[in-house]
């Protein structure tokens, strides 16, 4: 993916920004809160580089939502919060009050369905534009420093990182999407863009 | 084939599979045994005219979802209060809590949508009561126990956020710290019982001084209280303070052990926080403390200010 150049890239923004759109316009419609999330900006890492990037010293706690896909593009998804932001999205958008430090279990429930709001909408978005059709999981949550989540050793391709901010009551809350291709899907992808700008162009 | 259908009878959870146009194809035992009108069919009926207030809601986007996009969703209990009419044992009236999965099922070129109902009232009843005795505790371990006013580790975390606030908001900060002149004194000639009574008189009379609702009133310490008053300059600061003290005065509780005014007084230190060096809170209390310090060493039942490097006093001291 290294080797895309920047219509490309803007069209890869354009097709997150719908999504997560959509993702603000169902939250808000399930909250009864206006949220508002900010046009995404895109970022072609490798490993190394994209933990380093989501969390420079790795010692953050984060919680992640991901879901994994199969089809034209197969790999895994992910939302990445840091915890402490977490804790203040799921607590704005349920009203709760709870004094605790972490997540409790309906917390947690509520954090992995915001996370799959997300997801599906960019998944929608990504399906709908490039005229591809994925096989998905359901959400998982997890927690932990960066290296848990995204194992740099583990994983040789590059990473899509899309940064988002997310407004609800006056609060600006910074996350990230993730996206980790597997083997040709890289490739795949890139192509399926071509193939979108040559039809949006004519 | 048969069994799986039976397996699915038998499960303790609810399932529900819709076809392509969102005809009901399979309901299992404890979904229906779970509806409220559980005479209701469902099998081969559409699942909007089963479930007409499901229309539009964020269910039936996610059936959508699953059916048209291929994509599964997970619908949370705190984000979906009881999705679905179901209800706890027979003819109850008690909602259950629910966690709804919804995925595709692609089955002879045909995309289905299977429904999976988790009961999850236990975890969600388990949470409440947890949620509740954590706030009480918290409440307690925040609470004065003898004037029933913020301590001071409440006062700490107060303060630390108010600055946050005026930090991001622009807005002024102002602390007051006062004590009650020559407590000691007044423990030891009438008694730490007294003393008490003498704590919780004056506590009460601030508070009722105190109307705006931010303004935060807490024990730091002893016979030592402070004030965090947010929005308000070092001027209205001092003013407040000098309305307090005369308050206090006029409530003309016996001191014998106070010369000068023979009843009980307060001394007043006020500080305004200071933007431009992002101070911190703990310098604050020491300015607003030093402030409380010097009006005490003028001859206490005085206030004084401490702002800019400067020192404030009340502008008109009438008795």
């Amino acid at each position: 993916m290294t080797d895309m150049n920047a219509l490309e890239l803007d069209a890869l923004q354009e097709i997150f920004n719908v999504g997560v759109g959509r993702a603000a316009a169902s939250l808000s419609q399930l909250t009864h809160e206006a949220i508002a999330m900010s046009v995404p900006v895109i970022h072609i890492l490798s490993p190394e580089r994209a933990a380093e990037f989501l969390d420079p010293y790795h010692d953050r706690n984060l919680t992640c939502v991901s879901q994994m896909f199969s089809g034209s593009f197969s790999g895994h998804a992910l939302l990445i919060f840091p915890s402490a932001n977490s804790l203040e999205i799921v607590r704005l958008m349920l009203g709760s009050e709870m004094p605790l430090e972490q997540l409790s279990e309906v917390e947690q429930d509520a954090m992995c369905e915001i996370g799959n709001i997300i997801l599906n909408a960019c998944f929608s978005a990504i399906s709908s534009m490039l005229s591809e059709r994925f096989n998905c999981q359901l959400p998982v949550l997890k927690a932990g420093y960066i290296t848990d989540i995204l194992n740099p050793a583990s994983f040789d391709k590059q990473v899509l990182i899309v940064q988002i901010r997310m407004g609800l009551e006056k609060h600006n809350i910074e996350g990230f999407l993730g996206f980790l291709l597997e083997n040709q899907s890289q490739e795949f992808l890139h192509q399926a863009l071509k193939q979108f700008l040559i039809k949006a162009e004519t | 084939m048969k069994l799986f259908e039976k397996v699915l009878q038998n499960l303790h959870s609810g399932v529900l599979i819709l076809d392509s146009d969102l005809t009901i194809s399979f309901a299992n035992h404890w979904f229906e045994y779970s509806l409220q009108d559980n005479q209701i069919a469902l099998v081969g009926y559409s699942f909007l005219d089963c479930f007409p207030d499901l229309k539009d809601s964020r269910l039936h986007t996610a059936i959508n979802d699953s059916l048209s996009n291929n994509l599964p969703s997970f619908l949370s209990p705190g984000l979906n209060r009881h999705p679905l009419p179901l209800y706890q044992g027979d003819n109850s009236k008690k909602p259950i809590d629910q966690l709804i999965r919804v995925s595709p099922i692609l089955n002879a070129d045909q995309t289905y949508c299977m429904i999976e109902v988790s009961d999850v009232s236990a975890m969600v009843q388990r949470e409440s009561v947890l949620n509740a005795m954590t706030k009480k505790f918290s409440g307690l371990a925040l609470t004065d126990e003898l004037t029933n006013v913020a301590n001071r580790r409440q006062f700490n975390i107060t303060l630390d956020k108010e600055i946050r606030y005026a930090s991001r908001d622009g807005k002024p900060l102002s602390l007051i710290f006062l004590d009650i002149d020559l407590f000691k004194p007044y423990n030891d000639t009438l008694g730490h019982q007294s003393g008490d009574l003498c704590l919780i008189q004056v506590i009460n009379a601030l508070r009722k001084r105190l109307r705006r609702g931010g303004d935060q009133l807490a024990r730091y310490g002893g016979d030592e209280f402070c004030i965090i008053l947010p929005d308000t300059p070092i001027k209205s600061a001092v003013d407040t303070a000098e309305s307090l003290r005369i308050v206090i005065q006029k409530l003309a509780i016996p001191h014998p052990a106070n010369d000068a005014a023979n009843c009980v007084t307060i001394s007043i230190g006020v500080a305004c926080w200071d933007r431009t060096n992002n101070e911190s809170s703990s310098s604050l209390v020491l300015r607003a403390d030093s402030a409380l310090y010097r009006a005490k060493k003028a001859g206490r039942n005085q206030v004084l200010g401490h702002a800019q490097e400067t020192w404030i006093k009340a502008s008109s001291s009438q008795e």
